[in-house]
């Protein structure tokens, strides 16, 4: 389960998604938060615009989990909207990233 | 220099944005805004060559936007951004003079949108006169709930209730339900806007749908169209 992901990105890139990525990991905690609180609403908007810029710069896992937060929160099914977390933050923790 | 026009409501999009269309920079200038009333705010005071827009936004939506723009006239031409599109409703709005761009997209694919719309001769047409079915396929792709006005070119007013996307009624002049769907699809030259809608619901008086509702009104007029020309 702690095997890396590699994700190729565009080198011109290189400086903004390394900020992406750290705000990205900076999101999990208030999005857990936002869950306990049964804040749906503000999960679906953070799940929303992560799957509108997750493919744009070469994530497209993150593009995939966005619309899984999206839909669960939508749903406010809670369990599947705190494992979809989960995933997001594993997936964040093992990404790497090779410009080209 | 054509300056274009980017209305998105998602902070971390617009970054992008100004990181990966900076190599396009001797093409075209983009003005970004936040929403539809920054944009409206950008058109009232500045000349845009092209206008692209997500729908789903605080304050003035992308719809709202695209009724401004339709009724102050303004001839640009406009890319929608939509995380809801499929090909299928790509492929019907482009018949409507609407480049549809399906979310996620790579923003090179964006880039050659842009620069193919600003062509003299662009494959897409102006949002000058854009249809009521355009409209109404934006607001059943986003799945939205609202009142849509129309006024007539002779100042005959009408609406269209839409909930969650799907028609539910329609009222103009008279008539309601599909008569009065049927009547409005099939005006030209129609001015189009968003009515208060404060959270009221109407009952559902259209059980047709949206698209077998256009493809009937497309055949009356093809119908009308026959007739004028053999009198």
């Amino acid at each position: 389960m702690n095997d890396k992901i590699i994700v190729v990105v565009d080198a011109d890139l290189k400086d903004l998604v390394t900020v992406f990525l750290d705000e990205w990991k900076q999101d999990i905690d208030p999005m857990r938060k936002s869950l306990e609180d049964e804040d749906y609403e503000t999960i679906r908007k953070l799940g929303h615009n992560l799957k509108g810029v997750g493919g744009s710069c070469g994530f497209d896992a993150i593009t995939e989990m966005g619309a899984s937060l999206e839909t669960a929160a939508k749903e406010m099914k809670f369990d599947l909207t705190g494992k979809t977390i989960d995933l997001l933050s594993s997936y964040l923790d093992r990404v790497e990233m090779v410009f080209e | 220099m054509n300056k274009v026009l980017i209305v998105d409501d998602d902070l971390k999009f617009q970054r992008l944005l100004m990181v990966s269309l900076q190599k396009y920079s001797n093409e075209f200038e983009i003005i970004l805004a936040n929403n539809g009333e920054e944009a409206i705010s950008v058109l009232e005071q500045k000349t845009v060559s092209l206008v692209v827009t997500d729908i789903q936004m605080p304050k003035v939506d992308g719809l709202a936007l695209l009724a401004y723009i339709n009724l102050m006239k303004i001839k640009a031409p406009c890319i929608i951004m939509s995380a809801h599109a499929t090909p299928a409703i790509e492929k019907r709005l482009s018949k409507n003079n609407l480049r549809l761009l399906s979310k996620p997209f790579k923003i090179d694919t964006l880039a050659q949108a842009i620069i193919d719309a600003l062509k003299p001769e662009r494959p897409m047409g102006s949002l000058k006169g854009i249809s009521i079915a355009s409209f109404l396929q934006m607001i059943e792709m986003e799945e939205a709930t609202c009142i849509l006005e129309v006024v007539s070119a002779e100042e005959e007013k009408g609406l269209f209730y839409l909930e969650n996307g799907e028609l539910y009624d329609a009222m103009y002049l008279d008539s309601n339900g599909d008569t009065a769907a049927l009547a409005m699809l099939g005006l030209e030259g129609a001015t189009i806007g968003f009515g208060d809608f404060s959270g009221k619901k109407m009952a559902r008086n259209i059980n047709t749908s949206l698209m077998g509702l256009i493809m009937d009104a497309a055949r009356i007029k093809d119908e009308s169209d026959s007739a004028l020309l053999l009198e």
